[in-house]
This record gives C-alpha cells, sequence and structure tokens, in this order.
C-alpha cells in the first residue's frame, strides 16, 4: 500500500476540510462545547465504525462516547501537526484497545484459536448463500486478529504502527493478519 | 501439499501487500505459476482485501452527542492545573500573603471542592450573610439540598445511603470551617462550581430521556464517587486554613 492510497484510506469519509477542524479545536480547547460538538458530528461515524469492529456491537456506543470524552480531556495535548481526525483516530484506537482488555477480562468469553473455523463456519451454513456480510464475519475473528484486521485492511494503519498499538512484534501483526484474511476469505466464498 | 507449499501459502499476505522483494517475490510468482491451489487462495485474500476497503463508516443508531456533552462538564482538562494558594497552619488572627506552597490541585479537583462550598450553604443567602442555612440531619434532608439535586428527579439513582451519610457529616465540618478560609481560595472554589454542578445537572437530564444508558449510570456513580474524595481533601484544605 503507498502512502498516497494509505492517506487516502485514513481520510475516508472525511468532509470537513482541516482548516474547519483547527479552528474548532482551538474553540474547543477553550472550552467551546459547540465547537467540540461539530467535531464530533464530523467524526463520529469513523470512530463508531471503529468501535464497533474492534470491540464489538454491544459496547460500540459507550466506548464512542468514551473517546469523546477522552479527547475533550486531551485537547490540550493536540499540537496541530496532523489532521485532527488523523489525532483523534489514533487516540481512539489505543482507547479501545485499552478497554478491549478490560472488557474482554471481564466477559471471560474470549475466542481462542481452537475451534474458530468451527464457529466461523458452522452458522454460516445454516445461513443463506447471500449472507456475505463480512461485518458479521470480521466479529467472530480470534480477538487478535480481528484488531490487526480491522487497523490493517479496514483503516489503513501499517504494521509498524499495528505493532505499536498493540505492544506486538510486527512479524505477529502480520501472522495475526493472515490468520484473518484466511479465515475471512472461506467465509466470502460460501 | 508439501512443506513447500504451506510455507508459500502462509506468505500470500505479504505478497497481496507488495511485501516481498528479491528472491522471496521471484519464489513466490515461480510457485504461483504452478499451483492453482495458491492462485485460488490468492484470488480470495485480494477479494477479502478489497471488501474490507470498502467497509465505510458507521454511525450510532442514537444521538451520542448527550451523554458526551454530559460527560464534558465533569472531565478533567489533563493540561490545566491551578496553583491554589494552600499553606500550612498560620500564626492565630494573621493573614498571611497568597503564594503556592506546592499543593496543586486540578481543575476537576477545584470544581469538585466547589461543591463542598456552596454546598455548605443551603440557599443563596448563605453568600449574602442572611444566615447560616444548617442541614437536617438525616439523608432525606441531604437528598433535598443543592448537593444532591440528582435525587430530586425521580428514578435518577442518587448516591448510597453510606456515601450521602459522609457527605452530610463532611458538609458540617465544612460549614463550621468555612469562615475561616482565605477569601481568594473561595473565589476560586466559587468559580469552579459551576463546571461540576452542569454535569451532574447535564447527566440528570440526559438520564431523564435515556434513564438506562449505562455510560451516564456510570458517569453519575462516578462524580458521587469524586465528589466524595474530593469532599475529603476539601475537610483537609479547611483544617490547613483554620
Amino acid at each position: 500500500m503507498d502512502e498516497a492510497e494509505l492517506q487516502s484510506r485514513k481520510n475516508r469519509g472525511r468532509s470537513v476540510p482541516a482548516q474547519a477542524d483547527l479552528t474548532d479545536v482551538r474553540r474547543a480547547a477553550r472550552g467551546d462545547h459547540e465547537a467540540f460538538e461539530r467535531l464530533y458530528r464530523s467524526q463520529v461515524g469513523r470512530v463508531h465504525a471503529l468501535a464497533r469492529r474492534m470491540v464489538g456491537d454491544d459496547v460500540a456506543e459507550d466506548l464512542t462516547q468514551e473517546v469523546f470524552i477522552r479527547a475533550w480531556e486531551k485537547l490540550g495535548s493536540f499540537r496541530g501537526e496532523a489532521k485532527f481526525g488523523t489525532w483523534l483516530h489514533r487516540l481512539a484506537v489505543n482507547h479501545l484497545l485499552t478497554r478491549r482488555e478490560t472488557l474482554r477480562r471481564r466477559e471471560a468469553r474470549t475466542a481462542s484459536g481452537e475451534g474458530i473455523l468451527e464457529r466461523l463456519t458452522a452458522p454460516l451454513k445454516r445461513s443463506s448463500a447471500a449472507a456475505l456480510d463480512l461485518e458479521v464475519a470480521m466479529g467472530r475473528l480470534p480477538e487478535g486478529a480481528k484488531q490487526v484486521f480491522v487497523l490493517y485492511d479496514v483503516e489503513g494503519y501499517g504494521h509498524d504502527d499495528i505493532a505499536e498499538f498493540m505492544n506486538i512484534s510486527v512479524g505477529t501483526s502480520k501472522s495475526q493478519l493472515h490468520r484473518a484474511r484466511m479465515l475471512l476469505r472461506g467465509y466470502l466464498e460460501r | 501439499m508439501t512443506n513447500g507449499h504451506d510455507s508459500w501459502t502462509d506468505r500470500l499476505s505479504e505478497y497481496v501487500d507488495g511485501e516481498l522483494e528479491g528472491d522471496d517475490l521471484r519464489g513466490m510468482e515461480e510457485h504461483l505459476a504452478g499451483c492453482a491451489t495458491c492462485g485460488d487462495v490468492l484470488a480470495g485474500l485480494r477479494d477479502v482485501k478489497a471488501a474490507a476497503g470498502r467497509l465505510g463508516d458507521i454511525q450510532p443508531a442514537r444521538d451520542l452527542w448527550p451523554g458526551i456533552a454530559a460527560g464534558l462538564s465533569g472531565a478533567s482538562r489533563d493540561v490545566d492545573v491551578i496553583a491554589l494558594p494552600v499553606g500550612g497552619p498560620r500564626a492565630p488572627g494573621r493573614r498571611e500573603p497568597l503564594r503556592p506552597t506546592g499543593v496543586f490541585l486540578t481543575v476537576r479537583q477545584l470544581a469538585a471542592a466547589a461543591v463542598v462550598l456552596i454546598s455548605m450553604s443551603a440557599a443563596a443567602t448563605w453568600w449574602a450573610g442572611v444566615g447560616v442555612a444548617t442541614h437536617p440531619g438525616s439523608d432525606v434532608a441531604l437528598d433535598a439540598s443543592p448537593l444532591s439535586p440528582v435525587t430530586a428527579v425521580a428514578d435518577v439513582p442518587g448516591p448510597s445511603p453510606e456515601m450521602a451519610g459522609e457527605l452530610h457529616a463532611l458538609e458540617e465540618t465544612l460549614a463550621q470551617a468555612r469562615a475561616r478560609l482565605d477569601p481568594n481560595t473561595v473565589r476560586i472554589l466559587e468559580k469552579n462550581l459551576g463546571v461540576i454542578q452542569r454535569a451532574i445537572d447535564e447527566s440528570v437530564q440526559a438520564l431523564a430521556v435515556d434513564p438506562d444508558n449505562a455510560f451516564l449510570l456510570e458517569h453519575l456513580q462516578r462524580a458521587y464517587r469524586e465528589k466524595a474524595d474530593f469532599l475529603r481533601e476539601a475537610a483537609s484544605l479547611a483544617e490547613w486554613e483554620g
């Protein structure tokens, strides 16, 4: 993936000009709730999608709210070197990965690698052949593979970034990505 | 299938992503030229990657802004720290000049402590010197004070009975010490009152509309806990100032 494609992917869905964002960021940093609400409205779809795909539909809305409150708290650290959306997205990834750990421990229903193929395929055999829902399939991936797949193939991060986000090696990131794609390939071909 | 075949299959994603170079790239292309199975897998992986790239944003099913707005007022800004002139004990009857002494409270702490001062009064007349209102000595009465406005709204949970009792005891302690607090300290704390009060009010308003919102409920309970923490700090502050 070249740099232009990466930027294009990361900026997908961004319709608010960067300058407008920056003006609102400055206002919000001074305590302007209305300015922050405009930032929220411009970014919520992307953050919420990330939360749904990385952590799950059941907690995505709560976590989306947490991300924006965290962003409000951290606005003072935004220096404008990157676009606000990029800064917010990285903050969201870090927050979601941290919260994912908490939720995973709490729920104790982690999908281990064992038997994942059976879990992925069994319901699908009962569903219609037309039900090729990548979002659903992503939700059934093992945790590590899911996070890497979302960050790399959906969000456009590189393996170096993902390794840093998740505190794993680049090699592990690559192997998790391949694992996720292989599992999803089986799903899409049905 | 051979082990050699598997080793190429395992690297197909790297090939899809253009990460193979030199001998690895040539070896992969030679293998693909003669392996229909890997060719099929490669096509599938490319389909997955392409499908993922087409996924777009997802708007939440409901407007999350009211809950976020409620959370903003009570959130702390990491970089906002105000030096509060809190010194050690001073000689009776002597006013020390204001100076930072190494004790700092964050805006959130100040805001919470502001609630302490305001809650020491049962009405605005307290500030005007009309008279010092006293707090009824029961948890029920506490619920009706400005300290716990949320309890005036049906179905919105208030603090636990234990916490309400502690809040009440601290209020009484601080009410007795309030006159000894430095006016500038009072001013700073009072200035920040609106911050935490707004957080509570907005949480209550949001919960009135969406009473089952787990985020809001947790936010409100967290506010109660923080309030109790800062009440304790404010009591210590009053002791220092006294």
